[in-house]
């Protein structure tokens, strides 16, 4: 090493201490490998990897389904809107019915009987 | 003939020759038995890097084949004024760490007593206990420790092969070596 530290080459003798021969069937196994054409896979989806096409499609779709069928059933009987508030008020000694009505936009309007 | 205008290109001799050197090396490359030739002085290194890597898995010998493989398919794009050793070597750096990221479960294998070549003076039990420290580093840590000390390659070429910065390769090993000096303690150097 670049340091040149003893310790190293103590460290390298005791770590070349073991060694692994290369089995002599391997190096004929591998020549043989590499004369033999290695099989072509059929692209089944082209551009895409069918585990990564399916999988994550298929939960997704799943998830999608459960959400879109659940939400309606939590979601439960909305509240009426108000659409108008009438407000009536009747004088009966001088024969008058006064009733305001209240529209969203809020234009008061008042009738007189 | 005002006009004319003239262009010297002083490198036009060179590219023409560095096109030829290349289409040249790439003849030379398309033939496997170059290949081989070029191999078999890394052959049994290599096999070592693996299989101590691996921590002598089962699997480490397919490893090898495929790095092998792998080699002879890309060696049409290798470039003869690099060394042909840590292009191999960083093939089989690629091979390993895919094995680590595709089977997360290894089987490592007990040291066996017949791979211990050293001598009468090797210290058996000092050599199990390097192993030991070693079998527990991470696999790329373990991967920078084995080029080093076993596979005797420079600090600037394990960065080559491995990718990592050689300040991360220098940092690596001197923390292997301060714990092995830890855990050897006084016995270091006593066969």
């Amino acid at each position: 090493m670049e340091t040149h530290d003893p310790f190293d080459e103590e460290l390298k003798k005791l770590v070349r201490g073991i060694e692994a021969a290369v089995p002599p069937g391997l190096e004929g196994k591998v020549r043989a490998a590499a004369k033999a054409p290695r099989p072509r896979l059929k692209p089944r989806f082209p551009f895409i990897r069918r585990r990564i096409f399916i999988v994550p499609l298929s939960s997704a779709a799943a998830v999608l389904l459960a959400f879109l069928l659940l939400v309606p059933l939590f979601r439960g009987r909305q509240a009426p809107v108000i659409t108008e508030i009438q407000t009536e008020f009747e004088l009966a000694d001088k024969n008058i019915k006064i009733i305001f009505i209240q529209k969203p936009d809020f234009p008061l309007l008042m009738t007189i009987f | 003939m005002e006009n004319a205008r003239f262009a010297y290109f002083p490198n036009i001799g060179k590219i023409h020759y560095d096109v030829e050197v290349m289409e040249r090396s790439a003849k030379l490359n398309a033939d496997p038995r170059v290949f081989w030739d070029l191999a078999e002085p890394h052959k049994q290194r290599l096999y070592n890097f693996i299989q101590k890597s691996m921590s002598f898995s089962t699997e480490s010998d397919d490893v090898f084949q495929e790095t092998l493989l792998r080699g002879l398919k890309y060696f049409p794009s290798y470039h003869r004024e690099k060394s042909f050793g840590t292009w191999l070597f960083a093939i089989a750096h690629n091979e390993i760490r895919k094995h680590f990221k595709n089977s997360r479960r290894d089987i490592p294998l007990p040291l066996a007593e017949s791979l211990i070549v050293g001598n009468e003076y090797t210290n058996i039990h000092l050599v199990r206990e390097v192993y030991r420290l070693a079998g527990g580093l991470k696999p790329k840590h373990k991967e920078i420790f084995f080029l080093f000390y076993d596979s005797g390659f420079s600090i600037a070429d394990i960065s080559r092969i491995t990718g990592v910065r050689e300040g991360n390769v220098k940092f690596i090993l001197n923390r292997a070596r301060n714990s092995l000096r830890e855990r050897l303690g006084a016995n270091h150097g006593n066969p």
